[in-house]
């Protein structure tokens, strides 16, 4: 090679001399094996290689991210629908953690069953690798900022509360306070991306230099050296992870919840290597379940060097019961959710909320932040006033309650029902407003024009057809209709005037003062929603509206906002 | 690094076609017979890993460990940079006209008004986001609005003492009260912007440019 005038070949000798990394890397790769390379084998350098990228595809999303209670949401959707590539970079980070777990497993259990111990601090080490990742899987969790993470570190934080003596210490400094805020989030973000890097980097010399001086001290009787076989499984077994990470990552995509919302329903669930550990908590109160049954399976492995000398088959029964028992727990976690239509429900209505933020965050996020974007969106906002306000007495299901029930509202079939029976319980029938009579039997015919007719009393009902409208007014004037329900404005009359009836001019007034002369006058019984503040009589119109089951205009809720 | 052990340089992860045939002739050669029999694990193997032999399987693995290196980290690394590099492909932003303020309130002189205008930072949308300053100068009814940003840096350019003229604070460079570049490191005169007066309001098409070039770039 001296003759050699390859000049990298010569930058590197030059190099070489004076730092002796080659040599030093000749060194680590010939270190000796026990046993010999096979598929399934694989050494601590394949984890290393995961957090490699884990750490590449890190700092790519540490370019975006900004850990706020307001903006961590926003920064990671904007990294989702707004990055180059972004989606499928989150997606190999997201999947990279699990892509860690599975290949640490592999190494560990492996390990433990050939009863290949590499002395006692070897095998320290290499399972300090659990509480460091388990740490960063829970920070990194934490991260987004969206529901899943937000809840299930409230759980993971209360975990750590139950810590006998230190608990409520511990739980305060890692929620920089007596709750989660935004102190936990910088902290989980510090940690995450500082902290553990270092301790996982210093974990990792330590362990070199073990296996090294291991190797050394007591030869294996037989070996082969670490390059190129072993490397090789090692190549191998990353390789198919990351192409699965891959495929994951763009066929699947990183799961972002909706933003962290503490008013918001929402069933928690940890990452899915902690299922069985949660499954654990559902049978075992803390600090049993979640602090001395973990520990006893953490020391039981730790102790498995000892056993392994002497009582060979009860270390393996021991391995096999202890990951036997983490795999039936978390089988049965996933199983018990997969049943629950109450899960699977709310795993619904997570993910619209969730597909919803998106939508809105991609026009741009607030300085309030997504959650309340979301939350004062006007139909979400109309939905939860309903809710707080309505639906004592207006049924959406069509339940007769003190008011006419409200289920299907302003569509045809709704009108169909009010025209047909005014006073059946589910409609007017528990109210003082009964002076209105049914439709006479031999006028049935002409009821579903006379609802679309009154339907197109809203002008901005589109695509009516002209004909039932034009029979419909005919029916409404020949059945009597008019005499007391004036579709001209400002016309009062017996009954509530039905100008622009619907519309959302009407709905707000109607809303504002129900018991107006030109509505219900003295027979009305609601309270007036005057007091409310306009946004939020505009959210509840918006949501009346929706009702219906129309498709609805996107622009319906900027056209009420601008009255 | 001692000199004797220079030739067998090799266990590198790159394996190139060119760096396994350049480590075969150093080793003592077998016959290319035994190249293709199971490899036996060599016991010690640090101590007689210059003697061990590179067989076929040797080279596979080799290439594989190599390859996989490379695929894994060179797609991560890939989408990494297209992630790291997406602000190259954004669009310049467009100048857009800003009120100042009643135009028949404005004094005599110079001072700095602040411009601020509906609009996106990344993910962030702001109702009214500040975007900086210009400097105003009313001198009998001529109006004049410059950029406050000092073209050699984008410094915010100061009124100097009196309201004589305009001094950037980071590396003194001085201009007239007509934008006029007096001294310092500044490559141009102040960037003057359009006005116009709109319902007795003075607006200001607010713009940046490119610092440190002698001609305006827009930005």
């Amino acid at each position: 090679m001296a003759d050699s005038p390859n000049p990298l070949q010569a930058g590197l000798t030059w190099l070489d001399a004076r730092l002796g990394f080659v040599s030093w890397l000749r060194e680590v790769l010939a270190t000796p094996m026990p046993g010999r390379a096979r598929l399934g084998r694989v050494s601590a350098a394949v984890v290393v290689g995961a957090f490699a990228l884990q750490a590449l595809t890190g700092f790519g999303l540490a370019n975006y991210y900004a850990p706020g209670t307001t903006s961590a949401w926003a920064s990671v959707a904007h990294v989702e629908d707004a990055v180059l590539l972004g989606s499928f970079l989150r997606g190999l980070h997201v999947y990279g953690a699990s892509l860690i777990v599975v290949l640490l497993l592999l190494y560990l259990v492996e390990r433990a069953w050939r009863l290949d111990f590499g002395g006692r601090l070897g095998w320290w080490l290499a399972l300090g690798l659990v509480p460091l990742i388990s740490a960063f899987s829970l920070t990194g969790y934490l991260l987004p900022w969206d529901q899943r993470g937000y809840w299930s570190t409230q759980v993971s934080t209360s975990l750590a509360g139950a810590t006998p003596f230190v608990g409520p210490a511990a739980q305060r400094v890692v929620q920089g306070g007596t709750e989660l805020g935004q102190l936990t989030l910088t902290r989980a973000y510090s940690a995450h991306t500082i902290l553990l890097p270092l301790l996982l980097c210093g974990l990792f010399m330590l362990y070199l230099r073990v296996w090294r001086r291991e190797a050394k001290v007591s030869p294996p009787e037989e070996s082969e050296p670490y390059w190129p076989r072993f490397a090789a499984r090692d190549g191998i077994a990353l390789l198919i992870g990351v192409g699965v990470v891959a495929l994951l990552a763009g066929g699947v995509g990183g799961h972002l919840e909706a933003p962290a919302d503490p008013e918001v329903d929402f069933a928690p669930r940890p990452e899915w290597y902690f299922m069985a550990l949660r499954q654990l908590l559902e049978y075992a109160p803390e600090p049993i379940g979640s602090h001395v049954l973990p520990g006893v399976a953490f020391f039981v492995w730790a102790g498995l060097p000892w056993l392994g000398e002497k009582r060979r088959l009860l270390a393996r029964i021991l391995v096999t019961c202890t990951l036997g028992l983490w795999v039936v727990l978390l089988g049965i976690g996933f199983w018990a959710d997969h049943t629950s239509p109450r899960f699977q429900k709310l795993l619904v209505s997570s993910a619209e909320r969730a597909t919803l933020a998106r939508r809105l965050a991609r026009d741009g996020v607030p300085p309030e932040g997504a959650a309340e974007q979301v939350r004062n969106h006007p139909p979400v906002r109309g939905a939860q006033l309903f809710a707080q306000e309505c639906a004592r007495c207006h049924s959406l299901q069509g339940l007769p309650l003190e008011g006419p029930h409200l289920k299907g509202y302003l569509s045809t079939e709704w009108l169909a029902g009010v025209i047909k029976e005014p006073r059946h319980p589910s409609y007017f029938g528990q109210t003082k407003i009964d002076d209105m009579e049914p439709l006479a039997e031999d006028a049935l015919g002409d009821l579903p024009s006379m609802s679309v007719f009154v339907r197109s009393l809203d002008p901005s009902v589109k695509g009516l057809d002209p004909a039932e409208v034009a029979k419909g007014r005919k029916a409404y004037f020949e059945q009597g209709c008019g005499a007391c329900h004036s579709i001209k404005p400002r016309v009062e009359e017996l009954g509530p005037n039905l100008y622009g009836y619907g519309s959302p001019t009407w709905l707000r007034e109607f809303l504002e003062n129900p018991g107006a002369d030109h509505l219900y006058c003295e027979t009305n019984e609601m309270p007036r929603y005057n007091e409310l503040p306009s946004a939020d009589l505009d959210a509840l119109v918006v949501y009346l509206r929706m009702l219906d089951g129309d498709p609805y205009p996107p622009d319906v809720a900027s056209v009420t906002s601008q009255r | 690094m001692n000199e004797e052990q220079e030739p067998s340089l090799q266990p590198r992860p790159e394996p190139s076609e060119e760096s396994e045939t350049t480590q075969a002739p150093a080793e003592p050669t077998p016959p290319q017979a035994s190249a293709g029999e199971q490899a036996s694990p060599q016991p010690g193997g640090a101590v007689d890993k210059s003697q061990a032999k590179p067989t076929r399987r040797d080279l596979l693995a080799q290439a594989t460990v190599g390859l996989g290196a490379c695929a894994a980290l060179g797609a991560c690394g890939v989408v990494a940079a297209a992630v790291v590099g997406t602000p190259l492909a954004q669009e310049a932003q467009a100048a857009r006209w800003c009120p100042l303020g009643l135009a028949k309130d404005l004094a005599q002189g110079a001072r700095k008004l602040p411009v601020r205008a509906p609009g996106r930072d990344a993910w962030r949308r702001f109702g009214a986001r500040a975007l900086g300053r210009v400097v105003v100068v009313k001198d009998g009814e001529a109006v004049s609005v410059f950029s406050a940003a000092c073209p050699h840096n984008g410094c915010d350019v100061a009124v100097g003492e009196g309201g004589a003229d305009l001094v950037c604070p980071c590396h003194k460079s001085r201009f007239s009260l007509d934008g006029t570049r007096l001294g310092g490191q500044s490559p141009r005169d102040l960037d003057l912007l359009e006005t116009r007066v709109r319902k007795g309001q003075l607006e200001v098409k607010f713009q940046r440019f490119a610092f440190g070039t002698p001609d305006r770039k827009p930005i």
